[in-house]
């Protein structure tokens, strides 16, 4: 990663779009990345599958910050289902970035896993 | 720093002089793992072309040889902490070192074990799950300079059967005085564990004076391979331990209606062992005395206090360890308003080598320093004043770029 890319995502991550609990959700839970000691929440509002509002708090590292805030932007206003056939590439491309090391996968997914969980609540329901 | 030769001693570490992201490597993560010597390396190569076969239970000559020099490792770890080798169980770490002892000790409902606040994991949650089968778990505070009260150990809680501490912090650097705190501890009737995993690759040791009745280390933080550690245990306790694993060689006498088990070391030593590891240790134990421990002892110190003194030109960066009276070569810290692991990834592009997060240690870091993960820097004996001129000087550049109060 160039130093002006990290730099942008290091701006990203002091003021996090999505971050705090939403006031109306129905869905909680909750994102760990053990070696990074990211611990994570997410919130979202589901309507007839689809996300109306999203948002995230907990703390952590820019990779996980900001890979959770983009990834609330990118779900606000789809269907909770597009997460199903979300991958790393996918979180790459949010964060505009490539090559996210083995290290910190974890960070960049903490988000995905979570809200994969969630998928997983409200489809079993 | 003239006690030792430093330029001859790098020479010895053949990925000292790789080069990392485009700069030479600064290996400064020896908390978590230390590099290993050609006479190391190499020496594993030998065992396999020339010693390689099960050793204790097959009689060929190869055997013999294994057997010999599984023997001559054991003696070796045993001379280097000043114990006899039927006290030195060969596992594979710390960890398992630690975990064993939890399961062989006879513990009974009611009794109690004393840990501490900064125990790595490892010291911790095979007491915490002992809680199961209704044991209690007191965990002793620390101080302010991170430092634990001694006088906790002069009045340990009724029914203490067991007292389980560090001898040196992964985080803070704190050297306790484990001494004090194994006679205060067998006054009062209690036998006492050192987590000895960062203090024994660091200074001298001795067992005997210090008169603790378990000590567990791993051997790939002090130039050994990865999995092979060591569990001293003191020679009349091991009577009343029960066994841990079952299986090969840890026994005398085998019917399907009753065994009859080995003495230790071998009753801990089930199965056929990491023989290439005990005779790695075995190498790495006669390196670290080549040098001596007393002139890396020293050695480090001064490159520790170099590193603090250095360290006091760094604005925007919080320091959490060298703080207690004693401490090793442990550094600690933050960049004001930057992760720890954002921190580590910027240094690393200049080839610095750090750890971050919580470093199993997340009670201390969490509960007790407040914080979601520190960045920490390690020194081992082959590092250098000129390495630590580099590291002041990027993390200086990147707390200046990325540092916020």
């Amino acid at each position: 990663m160039e130093d002006d890319k990290f730099y942008e995502l290091v701006e990203l991550y002091r003021n996090p779009e999505h971050f705090g609990k939403l006031t109306k959700y129905n869905y909680s839970e909750k994102g760990y990345s053990p070696s990074c000691g990211d611990k994570f929440s997410v919130y979202l509002d589901v309507e007839n599958g689809i996300v109306k509002d999203a948002s995230f708090e907990g703390k952590g590292c820019v990779i996980s910050t900001v890979s959770l805030s983009k990834l609330c932007s990118f779900l606000i206003g789809k269907p909770l289902k597009e997460i199903e056939k979300m991958e790393l590439k996918d979180i790459e491309n949010l964060l505009g970035i490539g090559d996210i090391s083995i290290s910190r996968v974890k960070c960049a997914t903490v988000g995905l896993d979570a809200v994969r969980k969630v998928y997983k609540e409200v489809k079993d329901s | 720093m003239n006690n030792i030769d430093i330029e001859k001693i790098r020479e010895d570490f053949p990925i000292l002089s790789k080069k990392i992201n485009g700069n030479p490597l600064i290996y400064l993560d020896n908390a978590a793992t230390s590099q290993k010597p050609s006479s190391v390396i190499e020496g594993i190569k030998y065992f396999y072309e020339n010693i390689n076969a099960n050793p204790i239970r097959s009689i060929h000559s190869l055997a013999e040889e294994a057997t010999k020099a599984y023997n001559d490792a054991r003696e070796k770890v045993a001379a280097f902490i000043n114990a006899e080798p039927e006290e030195i169980v060969f596992v594979r770490n710390a960890t398992e070192a630690i975990n064993l002892v939890s399961f062989a000790f006879p513990f009974k409902e009611g009794d109690r074990i004393s840990s501490t606040y900064m125990e790595h994991h490892s010291n911790l949650l095979p007491w915490l799950r002992l809680k199961e089968k209704g044991i209690n778990v007191d965990i002793a505070p620390i101080s302010d300079i991170y430092e634990l009260d001694l006088d906790y150990y002069k009045q340990l809680p009724k029914n203490t059967r067991l007292v389980a501490v560090t001898h040196a912090s992964n985080v803070t650097g704190t050297i306790n005085d484990v001494k004090e705190i194994t006679r205060f501890s067998h006054d009062q009737g209690a036998l006492v564990l050192i987590d000895a995993a960062q203090s024994i690759p660091h200074i001298p040791f001795d067992v005997k004076d210090i008169g603790a009745d378990f000590v567990a280390f791993s051997g790939h933080k002090m130039l050994a391979p990865f999995g092979i550690g060591v569990l001293y245990i003191k020679k009349d306790i091991a009577e009343n331990l029960k066994p841990f694993l079952t299986g090969g060689e840890m026994i005398k006498d085998v019917s399907l209606s009753k065994v009859i088990y080995e003495n230790a070391p071998n009753l801990f030593e089930a199965g056929t062992q990491n023989v290439e590891g005990a005779y790695g240790l075995g190498l790495a134990v006669d390196y670290l005395n080549k040098i001596s421990m007393k002139s890396i002892e020293k050695y480090e110190n001064e490159l520790t206090n170099y590193l603090y003194e250095r360290a006091k030109e760094l604005k925007k960066v919080d320091v959490y360890s060298g703080k207690s009276k004693r401490f090793g070569g442990i550094f600690s810290f933050n960049v004001a308003g930057l992760h720890s692991h954002d921190t580590a990834y910027l240094l690393d592009k200049k080839g610095i080598a750090i750890r971050s997060g919580f470093h199993c240690a997340q009670p201390l870091i969490e509960d007790r320093l407040k914080l979601d993960g520190a960045a920490r820097a390690s020194i081992y004996f082959y590092n250098t004043k000129e390495e630590i001129d580099t590291f002041i000087y990027e993390l200086n550049n990147i707390a200046d770029k990325y540092g916020r109060r």
